[in-house]
C-alpha cells in the first residue's frame, strides 16, 4: 500500500515540480511538502520545496516555514550535509530566527550550531535600553555572549613550554687561522622556550594566532685554528620573541582531536648573549678557560625568522591541550660584523672569531589554551 | 605549477646550503695568529708587493729550540703554502729582528738576527753571532751567513744598502757592556769593508736599532749611554751614508731615553721616536730632526705621550696616508700587558689610542700600512707557557 501511495505522490509531484511550480503555486506544494513528511515520505520534501525555494516564489514565513520543513527532511533522511548547507542558506535569509520550543531538537541543535559557529550564542537576545530624553530612537544594544559548547574550537587564549635546539648555519667562515682549514663546525645544544599565545578563529578552519615568548637557545662552535690547537665555544642567548602566524586546522569538521599546520614570522629581539670558551693543546699544555663572557653587543639584536609548524589539540572542557613541532629559520644573520673583534678575551685567549652565520631553531612545545 | 616548485626549492636550497668563499673584505680586518705552542716572537712585518704580508721573529721547534722564522701570508693574512720556514746554523738556536724584501717579496727575503752558540767546543757559555739568511719568495734557504766575535752581535734594523747589498744595525757586546754595531753586506752576505763601530768609553746598554735609508744616506737611531758614567741612555741619531762615517745628534737632554724608530717627515726631515724614562714610568716622546746632507742641523722635541701610572712603549711608527703618526708599542698597567695604536695628530698632538689584547700579555713589535688602505700591527701574545705571533689589521682609524 504505501509503495503504491509512494508511487502516486511521486507521479504527481513530479508533474507538478516539472510543469512550473506556479501552474499550482509553491504555497500548495508547501501544502502538498508537509503532508508528504507527515506520511514520512521525507525524500519527496526537498524535491518539491528546493525548486520553490530557489525560484524566490515564496516569500516571508512561508518562505521560512519552507526552508524548516527540507532542513527536518533532510536530517530526518541522514542527510547531514544537505542539511548543514540548507542551514546556511536558511541562516543567510533568517539571520534572526532562533530556536522555538515546537522545532524539533535535531533542527534546534543544528541552528544553535550553525549560530556559534559565526560567533552568535543562540541564547543570545536583543534588548534596548532606554537612552537620554531628547534621543528620538532606541539603539540596539549587542550583548552577545560568546558560549562554546564543550570540545568546540573557538578564540583562544593559553600559555606553552617546550625544548628548542639551534642549527646555526655557516655564511661565511672567519678565522684566527686560516678559514679554510680550521675545521669550524656548529653544534647542537637544547634550549627551553616559555610562552603566551593567543589564537582568534577566521573561520572555522583557520585561526591567526599570537604570542609572547621568552626563549633561552644554546648552541656550540668546534674549530682548529692552528694544527696544534682547538677550541669548543659554547653559547647562550635568552631572546623575547613575538610569533605571528595563520593557523591552518586540517580537520576543522572534527568534534574532537584537532590537526593543524602554522606559517608565519617570528620577531625577535635578543635580551642577553654570552658565551664560554676552552681551548685544549694536542700536547700536554693546560686547557686555556674564558667562563661566561658577555657578547650581547656583537650579536644582532633584532632578528626576523621564519614560522613553520604543525601540531595537534586535545579539546577539554573548554579549553584545550595543544602539542606542536615548529621550525624557526632564521633570515638575517646572528652575529654584527662590525663588532666581530669586539671580545677580546675569546679572540686572544680562545681564538675564536665569530664567523657569519644565521640560526635557525627546531622545537618541540606543550601547552593548554582556553577558550576565550 | 611545476616550475614554481623547482624554483623554491632552489631558491630554499640555495638559502639552507651556501657558503660563501673567503670575501675580500676578509683582508681589510683581521686578527691572525702564527708559531706553535711553545715560545714565538714576532719583530718585523713589512708589505710585499702581491699585497701580502712577510714576517719574522723567534720560533720554537719541539725538542730543538728556537729558530729565526719567516712567515709569509696572503692579503687575508693567511699562511701562503710551504710556510713557516725555520732557519738556523747548524742546529744551534736562532732568531730574527728584521726581514728586507727584496723586489717587495719577488726576490725573496733577507733575515738578520742572531744564532747562539757555545763560546767553545763543549762550553754551556753561549755567544750570540750575527746571522744572515738570503731566503728565495717560497722561503728556501739561497745562503746563509754569520759574524760575530766571543762577545754577543745581534742585528736588530736591516735596509737595502744605497748602492747593493744591505745595511745592518745592532749591538755588540764585549766584557758585558753594549754598543752600537753598523755593518754592511754585500748581496751575497759577505760584510763589507767597511764597519762602524761607535766606541762609546761610556758604553753599558748602547744599540743601534731602527735604520732609514733615504736614499743618498742613512739615518739610524740609537741609544747611546751618556757620556761621564752618569748612566742612563740617551737617543742618538747617525747620519751617514756608505762610507760608515758618521755625524751624529744627540737629541736627549737631561732625561733619560732609548730611540726605537726614524720616519720621514718632508724634506730633509724626520721624526724619531724614543721612550723616556721618568720617576720608573716610561711614556713616549717624539723629536724632530732637520738634515742637510749629512749634517743634522736641528732637532727639538715635538710630542711626549704619558699615561698615568702606566708604561707606554712605542716600538716603531709611521705616517699615514692622512697626515697623522701612528705608533705601535706595548702598554704596561702592573702585571698586563696589552698593545697599543697611538695616534698622533699632523701636529703630532695625541689624538687617540686603541687597545688591544684580552687577559693574557701582548706586546707590540711593528706598524705597517698596506697599500690598499689599514694600518698592520705586528705583536707578540702570551698566555701562560705559550707565546704567539699575532698580526691586527685595522681600518685607517684602527677600528677591527
Amino acid at each position: 500500500m504505501r509503495k503504491w501511495i509512494l508511487i502516486f505522490f511521486t507521479l504527481l509531484f513530479w508533474h507538478q515540480s516539472t510543469s512550473a511550480q506556479d501552474m499550482v503555486g509553491c504555497t500548495q506544494l508547501l501544502e502538498d511538502a508537509k503532508e508528504a513528511y507527515s506520511a514520512g515520505m521525507v525524500e519527496l520534501v526537498p524535491e518539491l520545496m528546493v525548486p520553490c525555494l530557489e525560484s524566490g516564489d515564496l516569500t516571508g514565513e512561508t518562505k521560512q516555514e519552507a526552508y524548516k520543513l527540507v532542513i527536518n527532511a533532510y536530517l530526518f533522511d541522514y542527510l547531514p550535509e544537505e542539511a548543514d548547507t540548507m542551514m546556511n542558506d536558511f541562516l543567510n535569509e533568517f539571520p534572526d530566527y532562533r530556536a522555538a520550543p515546537e522545532d524539533p531538537a535535531e533542527f534546534s541543535l543544528l541552528l544553535d550550531s550553525h549560530l556559534r559557529s559565526m560567533g552568535i550564542d543562540p541564547d543570545s537576545v536583543l534588548v534596548t535600553e532606554e537612552v537620554a530624553e531628547g534621543v528620538d530612537e532606541l539603539q540596539p544594544v549587542d550583548r552577545l555572549v560568546i558560549f562554546r559548547r564543550p570540545f568546540e574550537y573557538g578564540n583562544s587564549l593559553g600559555f606553552q613550554l617546550g625544548g628548542n635546539g639551534s642549527f646555526c648555519q655557516m655564511v661565511e667562515r672567519y678565522s684566527i687561522g686560516d678559514p679554510t682549514q680550521d675545521e669550524g663546525s656548529f653544534g647542537l645544544a637544547p634550549g627551553v622556550q616559555l610562552g603566551a599565545t593567543m589564537n582568534l578563529m577566521l573561520s572555522p578552519g583557520i585561526e591567526t594566532s599570537f604570542g609572547l615568548n621568552l626563549s633561552m637557545t644554546r648552541f656550540s662552535y668546534q674549530a682548529t685554528p692552528l694544527s696544534f690547537t682547538n677550541y669548543i665555544y659554547k653559547e647562550t642567548q635568552n631572546h623575547l620573541q613575538i610569533p605571528a602566524s595563520v593557523v591552518f586546522r586540517l580537520n576543522p569538521d572534527a568534534d574532537r582531536t584537532s590537526i593543524y599546520i602554522r606559517a608565519g614570522i617570528l620577531a625577535d629581539y635578543l635580551l642577553s648573549a654570552k658565551a664560554t670558551g676552552t681551548r685544549s693543546y694536542t700536547t700536554s699544555l693546560k686547557d686555556v678557560v674564558v667562563e661566561n663572557t658577555k657578547i650581547t653587543d656583537s650579536r644582532a639584536r633584532l632578528n626576523l625568522y621564519g614560522l613553520l609548524g604543525a601540531g595537534v589539540r586535545i579539546p577539554l572542557e573548554s579549553a584545550f591541550l595543544f602539542f606542536e613541532a615548529k621550525i624557526t629559520p632564521g633570515i638575517f644573520l646572528i652575529n654584527r660584523e662590525e663588532n666581530r673583534y669586539e671580545n677580546q678575551d675569546l679572540i686572544w685567549l680562545i681564538y675564536h672569531v665569530d664567523s657569519d652565520f644565521r640560526m635557525h631553531q627546531a622545537g618541540i612545545f606543550a601547552g593548554m589554551a582556553w577558550n576565550l | 605549477m611545476k616550475n614554481n616548485i623547482i624554483l623554491a626549492t632552489i631558491l630554499i636550497g640555495m638559502f639552507f646550503s651556501c657558503e660563501r668563499e673567503i670575501s675580500p673584505e676578509q683582508a681589510d680586518r683581521f686578527i691572525k695568529f702564527y708559531g706553535s705552542y711553545m715560545i714565538d716572537e714576532a719583530h718585523d712585518v713589512e708589505v710585499l708587493e702581491d699585497g701580502g704580508y712577510a714576517i719574522c721573529g723567534t720560533g720554537s721547534l719541539d725538542g730543538q729550540g728556537t729558530r729565526m722564522i719567516l712567515i709569509v701570508t696572503d692579503k687575508y693574512g693567511n699562511l701562503k703554502g710551504g710556510f713557516p720556514k725555520y732557519f738556523t746554523e747548524e742546529g744551534l738556536e736562532s732568531g730574527a729582528n728584521t726581514v728586507v724584501p727584496i723586489r717587495g717579496g719577488q726576490g725573496g727575503f733577507l733575515l738578520a738576527g742572531y744564532v747562539e752558540r757555545p763560546v767553545e767546543l763543549g762550553s754551556e757559555v753561549m755567544q750570540k753571532d750575527i746571522f744572515l739568511v738570503k731566503a728565495s719568495t717560497s722561503g728556501d734557504e739561497n745562503w746563509a751567513k754569520s759574524y760575530g766575535s766571543v762577545g754577543d752581535e745581534v742585528i736588530l734594523h736591516a735596509t737595502n744598502r744605497i748602492t747593493s747589498g744591505f745595511m745592518l744595525a745592532g749591538f755588540q757586546v764585549n766584557d758585558g757592556k753594549s754598543d752600537i754595531l753598523i755593518m754592511g753586506v754585500e748581496e751575497e752576505g759577505d760584510s763589507t769593508k767597511l764597519g762602524l763601530n761607535y766606541n762609546n768609553p761610556f758604553a753599558e746598554n748602547g744599540r743601534a736599532s731602527y735604520l732609514l735609508n733615504t736614499g743618498d744616506r742613512y739615518l739610524c737611531v740609537c741609544t747611546y749611554d751618556k757620556i761621564g758614567g752618569a748612566g742612563g741612555t740617551d737617543i742618538l741619531v747617525l747620519n751617514f751614508d756608505d762610507e760608515l762615517s758618521p755625524l751624529d745628534k744627540n737629541l736627549t737632554g737631561d732625561s733619560e731615553e732609548y730611540g726605537t724608530c726614524i720616519i720621514e717627515d718632508g724634506d730633509d726631515q724626520y721624526l724619531v721616536l724614543g721612550n723616556r724614562v721618568q720617576a720608573g714610568i716610561t711614556e713616549m716622546v717624539v723629536h724632530r730632526i732637520e738634515t742637510n746632507g749629512l749634517l743634522i742641523t736641528k732637532s727639538e722635541q715635538v710630542a711626549t705621550i704619558p699615561a698615568s701610572n702606566t708604561d707606554l712603549i712605542g716600538e716603531r711608527f709611521l705616517k699615514t696616508d692622512d697626515g697623522r703618526y701612528a705608533i705601535v708599542g706595548t702598554r704596561s698597567a702592573g702585571a698586563a700587558q696589552d698593545i697599543f695604536l697611538q695616534f698622533l695628530g699632523s701636529d703630532h698632538a695625541a689624538s687617540g689610542r686603541i687597545i688591544f689584547g684580552g687577559a693574557g700579555n701582548q706586546s707590540g713589535a711593528d706598524i705597517a700600512l698596506p697599500g690598499e688602505g689599514g694600518i698592520v700591527l705586528l705583536g707578540t701574545s702570551n698566555f701562560e707557557e705559550n707565546s704567539m705571533i699575532s698580526m691586527i689589521k685595522t681600518s685607517d682609524t684602527g677600528d677591527l
